[in-house]
């Protein structure tokens, strides 16, 4: 299943830390299917719900060999510290803060339909990136997918840039040889970079509509030498 | 004793998951493999996983230690008699349902 690395970001942390390997590890094994998505999603709901459970106890210290020093002054009394409730919740997303201090405002007790099964005969599959979308925003995530985007938008504006400075050049009437054919690398090696980033681009939106039209290398040879012609 | 009552939409994934395991240790993969043979019931890995964590909470499973990111879980003694319960409760069930479907026969 692809992008199971943000959706178990969706979870919160205490239970990444002792399930999130082996969870990546069976979503990486599973074919991407909406229901299991949809499964997953409401996986984490739940898990955000649960209080996160206590740490073991350490394990106590051995036993006092006979002691060579003089006794230590008796160990300060342990400062209390104040009850948190859900106890240690540290680095809490905005998801956790939200529903913790609703629950402790009982804002979830005695709702209608409290204990009932969930009824999902409404859910639209269509609308399940929606759903998707929305709880990864929530938790303050930007998608890889999106993020890429911009990387794509970076480069096309330095080939732009590239081409720019090649039609300079050409305009100039400038016959080295030996620098148009450096610029020309360059700018191939930079189309060449860009086409990799759409591939994965392409490979990882939810639609096929979002996808890019690639830049292949020979396109993009035959835009500089439109750009500065050879000779 | 504790029982699956408090496992609300994971109960059945519950039931499920200890009869799984009463064959034998399976990591969560295998669990779900089995679970679809014997039950024909597909599993999701959130609600695999919701159930999973809850049994472990109460001691109902308990985790061995993982091999290649795969981590097997076994029936704790708890874990047995909690499903010997709620088996014993289902057959009794199933017999009073079958018997009263006998009845209704012409």
């Amino acid at each position: 299943m692809r992008g199971s690395g943000w959706l178990l970001r969706c979870y919160p942390a205490w239970w990444r830390a002792r399930y999130g390997d082996e969870f990546a590890a069976l979503l990486e094994g599973l074919p991407t299917r909406p229901g299991t998505l949809l499964d997953v999603l409401l996986g984490a709901v739940d898990a955000r719900l649960q209080v996160p459970p206590r740490p073991a106890p350490a394990p106590p210290p051995p036993a006092p060999v006979v002691p060579l020093a003089p006794p230590s002054p008796p160990p300060a009394p342990p400062v209390a510290r104040p009850n948190r409730g859900l106890g240690p919740i540290e680095r809490e997303l905005g998801i956790d803060r939200v529903i913790r201090e609703a629950i402790e405002r009982g804002a979830f007790d005695d709702l209608p339909g409290q204990g009932q099964p969930l009824n999902l005969d409404g859910y639209d599959p269509a609308n399940e990136w929606r759903l998707a979308f929305h709880v990864v925003q929530q938790a303050g995530e930007t998608l890889p997918w999106i993020a890429l985007g911009r990387d794509i938008e970076a480069a096309r504006g330095r080939l732009e840039a590239l081409l720019a400075q090649a039609r300079a050049a050409a305009a100039q009437r400038r016959l080295d040889r030996a620098a148009r054919w450096r610029q020309r690398a360059a700018f191939v090696a930079e189309a060449q970079r860009l086409d990799a980033l759409i591939v994965s681009y392409n490979a990882q939106v939810p639609s096929i509509r979002l996808q890019q039209a690639r830049l292949p290398t020979h396109q993009a040879e035959a835009r500089f030498d439109a750009a500065w012609p050879a000779g | 004793m504790r029982d699956l009552d408090d496992f609300g939409r994971y109960s059945e994934a519950a039931l499920l998951i200890l009869v799984s395991l009463a064959s034998g240790p399976k990591h969560g993969y295998a669990i779900m493999d089995d679970v679809a043979r014997l039950a024909q019931v597909q599993l999701g890995p959130g609600t695999l996983y919701g159930a999973l964590a809850r049994l472990e909470r109460l001691g109902l499973v308990e985790p061995l230690p993982a091999t290649r990111r795969r981590r097997p879980y076994r029936l704790s003694p708890a874990g047995t008699r909690v499903l010997e319960s709620e088996l014993a409760n289902l057959h009794r069930l199933a017999q009073t349902g079958l018997a009263r479907l006998a009845a209704m026969q012409p």
